[in-house]
């Protein structure tokens, strides 16, 4: 393959708010320069896992290398890295970011600014890229592209004079954007003979060429055969093959250099030794320090998670570790349950996240869960001096041990249309929010900006926003850290007996409200059985709040249908069916379901 | 010689003035005609069967049911009834049991003359209710007059052996209602005795107005009182229960039904009637149409050949409605095998909990009363694992 000079090369990502449009941007760029027919055109090309395309999210940075043939009659590289949208991710969007010149920022014609347009043009500003404002969805009717241009200027401070009016879904003015790319965003300028220096924006797993890491590179090249070294986890390894991204494939090249978009395969064993944000140098000839801004990734949310049948204990822990090939930031240990036997205390980037290693260990793995109620890292200050941080509620210290404990706390950015304000800012209440300020955006929209627990918005607070906004208020949040609160445990008891699963740690000002609910929902989920059940809410030795499974009175067939005992039959093989789905604790079942409707008791 | 198998024959009339609101069975109002052709294919899949059977066979109990079986005009009764006459010739005696279904308001007197003279010697009454309003809450075509003028005529032209069917959990019965039925039902002193709960089924009006919270029924608590009430004043009375919801003075068992809860070989005949015959579970074609075009054979293809896991399962969930449960030694003879041994395990639980009792010699099993009020969740556990 020909040298392509680093004039010719342009880096850039796409950010925008989620649903703005930027899956569907990314495609017509793609169709547009033609790497691929029309046929070869899925939708969405980059968001490749079957649960991206249905929840119409990217959840792994993708990154595609196209062919531009611009109008001033020479062929440029674009590499596009698609990024996560979700707050999630957001340090993979930040190394994401890191690996470009621009970004494209898009902006929805009809809803203009939300939280995560500015959050992630901020994110973008900050790694010094040039951004290329784009309006989307003009095709809309309620489009108003010229309110959001000077929505754009008037907030970010961008000139939007020139923005591209598009509409990705119609493929409108597409041509316009490519040839912006061309002349806004800047061509990388990396000097070939230095050191390497690349940037590891993320890694797969790949069950033929194992890890393949995702890297823009800086300075200097690399080819097939050389020792390379990862700076911040030390792990060294023989390069294997190198190659730039097709849409979908992987393209063997014989160099990759600086300015360049690219993957290394290497002799690793697992993503664990190539860490997000992490510096790639070749071992003999190191460069003298490592790019900025590497961290290594924190889970924000913990849970148990357990196989219901629990002679699959094994299955989950390979598919675990199989995921966590592919996903430096999921965490796993053992851990053993009173209730629910033998399972893994999982970490999450947030709820999202953990949504989707549920998804895919029950579909690509074919697992069944029992997941236990998510919760976050508490900081557990014991009367000793000593601090602990606890995951899993039922590690908790005796409250006699225990002097203080902190929770962690998010800085969270909501914007609002002004109408809603006031149901957000009960909402926020309601969740212990500390308000900080709120900013008008323009006359019907503001921006609030509120101190929340996390625990306070891991459950279902997204969810509570958007119905009391009609999907109208997005949300953006960062770690803050951690302040001092009034912590309790809440245990629940079935039967008298004390069910370690369903444990969780909560502000003691809501905790009698919720210790009822979770009453409520376990009498509702716990069928009748021989005998009353009472079900208890308690922290520590104290009861807060009850209610009774009433017993079984009646289970019988009184008419036997003549001679057609096919329907008795059924009807006793579903009863048998539906006792494999319980668990038992003592002489009480209960059914798994139980587990999992106590995590979502808002519902109603 | 080998002796000849017992062999009960059931016979499916699908055919009412009007069908109740509660109930599912594969049955329809049909012209005179129409009765006719049915009777035609009935005597066809009569002969088709008498053929298979009479060398191995004798016909030990019949039972007329459906649908209303005194739907048929009196002639029709007579050609079904002639015909199953000349099926008996290979019996060396009459069968022990011959019932008929009947429905209040359907009975006439020369129906009964007809039902005398083919051999009949058991009727069973549909009354379900001796209240007017629930009858009427039912769907019911007749009143509780009409069920006691042919109850009367029955008596008279000398039945001595009658059920009464009754029902429990109408819709706006009361326990007070429930026992004003039983009462005047006693004062009939019927020899036999059913009341089913009602079941809403899948399919029917009932099942409708119930998903429309239309229907109100009485609750757990009120359906397990009038269960216990009946047991308690019919046993008062002479009546003992000996199957979940059959009740019966002593030697006046329903024969027929007990073939099925002790798997004795029954066979169906008529539309959608099932069999078991031979080791297999069959029933015959459920559409009209299909059955009337069929000759002789009118099963469906799907024969199914009962597996010795299979036939464990149905004598022990089937026996077990019986009041005097299952019988070890005879479970030994016929499986080879222990009943102990099997549901090794399973069995102290459900006896720790009272919900199953063996008799003083240890050689039966049976559900305590606490065990037939949960049956099903027992007879799930006779359910064996692959």
């Amino acid at each position: 393959m020909e040298k392509i000079d680093q004039a010719h090369i342009r880096n850039f990502c796409i950010v925008a708010h989620i649903d703005h449009g930027k899956s569907t941007l990314a495609d017509r760029i793609i169709e547009k320069t033609g790497l691929l027919t029309n046929r070869e055109m899925q939708a969405q090309v980059l968001d490749n896992m079957d649960l991206e395309r249905e929840r119409g999210i990217t959840i792994k940075a993708q990154t595609v290398r196209i062919v531009y043939q611009a109008k001033n009659g020479e062929e440029y590289i674009f590499n596009l890295i698609d990024t996560p949208g979700h707050v999630d991710f957001n340090y993979e969007v930040s190394r994401s970011l890191a690996a470009c010149e621009g970004a494209i920022l898009i902006v929805d014609a009809a809803q203009g600014i939300e939280a995560q347009t500015l959050a992630n043009c901020y994110l973008a500003l900050d790694h010094d890229l040039e951004i290329m404002p784009v309006i989307n969805k003009i095709d809309l009717p309620s489009a108003e592209p010229e309110r959001v241009k000077e929505e754009i200027e008037d907030v970010i401070g961008l000139d939007a004079s020139d923005a591209p009016l598009i509409s990705a879904k119609m493929g409108t003015n597409i041509e316009e954007v490519l040839e912006q790319i061309v002349r806004k965003i800047p061509a990388p300028g990396g000097k070939e003979d230095a050191p390497l220096q690349a940037l590891i924006f993320d890694s797969i797993y790949d069950a033929y060429k194992g890890v393949i890491i995702f890297c823009r590179f800086f300075d200097g090249s690399v080819k097939k055969g050389q020792e390379i070294l990862m700076m911040a986890t030390g792990a060294k390894a023989e390069v294997v093959e190198v190659g730039i991204f097709g849409a979908g494939q992987f393209i063997p090249t014989d160099e990759l250099s600086a300015g360049m978009v690219g993957y290394i395969t290497a002799s690793l064993k697992n993503v664990q030794d190539t860490r997000v944000g992490d510096t790639v140098t070749l071992a003999k000839n190191p460069c003298k320090e490592a790019l900025p801004g590497y961290k290594k990734v924190q889970p924000m949310v913990y849970c148990g998670m357990y196989p219901a049948d629990g002679a699959k204990y094994n299955d989950l822990r390979d598919a675990l570790e199989k995921l966590q090939l592919n996903d430096a930031a999921l965490q796993f240990e053992a851990e053993t349950s009173i209730a629910l036997g033998f399972g893994f205390r999982c970490g999450f980037l947030g709820l999202l996240h953990l949504e989707i290693i549920q998804e895919r260990l029950e579909r690509e793995y074919n697992l069944d869960l029992v997941t236990t109620a998510p919760g976050v890292v508490y900081h557990v200050y014991k009367t000793n001096g000593e601090m602990i941080e606890v995951t899993n509620p039922s590690n908790l210290p005796e409250p006699s041990e225990i002097d203080h404990m902190e929770e962690p706390i998010v800085s969270a950015e909501i914007m609002v249309t002004t109408e809603y304000v006031g149901a957000i800012m009960n909402l926020c209440q309601e969740r212990r929010g500390t308000y900080l300020g709120m900013e008008y955006m323009e006359e019907t929209r503001a921006l609030l900006k509120y101190d929340l627990p996390l625990n306070e918005i891991i459950y279902d607070f997204f969810d509570a926003l958007k119905s009391r906004s009609r999907g109208y208020a997005s949300l953006d949040y960062e770690m803050k850290g951690y302040q001092a609160s009034s912590l309790v445990k809440l245990d629940m008891l079935i039967n008298k007996e004390e069910i370690d699963a369903l444990s969780f740690i909560l502000h003691a000002d809501t905790a009698y409200e919720r210790g009822r609910k979770m009453c409520e929902k376990l009498k509702k989920e716990i069928p009748r059985q021989l005998f009353e059940i009472p079900i208890q809410a308690a922290i520590g030795s104290k009861i807060i709040a009850r209610e009774t499974v009433k017993a079984m009175r009646k289970d019988v067939l009184a008419k036997c249908y003549g001679g057609d005992i096919s329907r008795k039959r059924k009807l006793l093989e579903k009863q048998k069916e539906g006792k494999k789905r319980m668990r038992q604790f003592g002489s009480v079942e209960i059914p798994q379901q139980a587990f999992m409707s106590v995590l979502k008791l808002d519902e109603e | 010689m080998k002796s000849k198998q017992p062999l009960s024959l059931y016979i499916h009339i699908p055919f009412c003035i009007q069908k109740c609101l509660y109930c599912d069975f594969l049955s329809a109002s049909a012209s005179d005609d129409a009765k006719d052709a049915y009777i035609g294919a009935l005597l066809e899949e009569l002969a088709f069967w008498k053929e298979r059977i009479k060398m191995q066979y004798y016909i030990r109990t019949i039972f007329i049911g459906g649908g209303t079986p005194t739907c048929l005009s009196p002639e029709q009764l007579f050609r079904l009834g002639d015909a199953l006459q000349q099926f008996f010739t290979f019996n060396e005696e009459p069968p022990m049991e011959f019932t008929l279904e009947a429905n209040p308001g359907t009975v006439t007197k020369p129906h009964i003359q007809i039902m005398k003279e083919i051999g009949v010697d058991r009727v069973s009454l549909g009354l379900q209710s001796a209240q007017n309003a629930e009858l009427k809450r039912l769907g019911r075509i007749h009143t509780y007059e009409d069920f006691v003028e042919s109850y009367g005529m029955l008596r008279e032209s000398g039945f001595h052996n009658i059920n009464i069917d009754l029902m429990a959990d109408i819709p706006g019965q009361t326990i007070g209602s429930y026992q004003a039925t039983l009462g005047q039902v006693l004062a009939l002193g019927p020899e036999h005795i059913s009341s089913y709960n009602l079941i809403v089924e899948e399919g029917t009006p009932f099942y409708q107005m119930q998903e429309e919270g239309k229907l109100l029924l009485p609750d757990e608590d009120t359906d397990r009182e009038m269960y216990e009430l009946t047991r308690r004043l019919l046993e008062e009375k002479g009546y003992k229960r000996y199957e979940i919801s059959n009740y019966a003075k002593e030697g006046k068992q329903c024969l027929h039904n007990l073939t099925y809860w002790e798997m004795g070989e029954y066979l169906g005949i008529g539309l959608g009637a099932s069999s078991y015959f031979d080791g297999c579970r069959f029933s015959n074609v459920r559409d009209m149409g299909c059955y009337l075009s069929r000759h002789g054979d009118k099963r469906e293809d799907d024969i199914h050949k009962l597996s010795k896991k299979e036939e464990m399962e149905e004598f022990a969930f089937l026996g077990l409605r019986k009041t005097e449960g299952i019988s070890l030694p005879e479970y030994k003879k016929r499986f080879g095998v222990d009943l102990k041994e099997i549901y090794c395990g399973r069995l102290e639980p459900l006896m720790k909990k009272h919900l199953l009792a063996e008799s003083g010699n240890h050689d039966r099993i049976y559900l305590t009363n606490l065990g037939i009020d949960v049956s099903n969740v027992v007879l799930a556990e006779f359910l064996l694992d692959d």
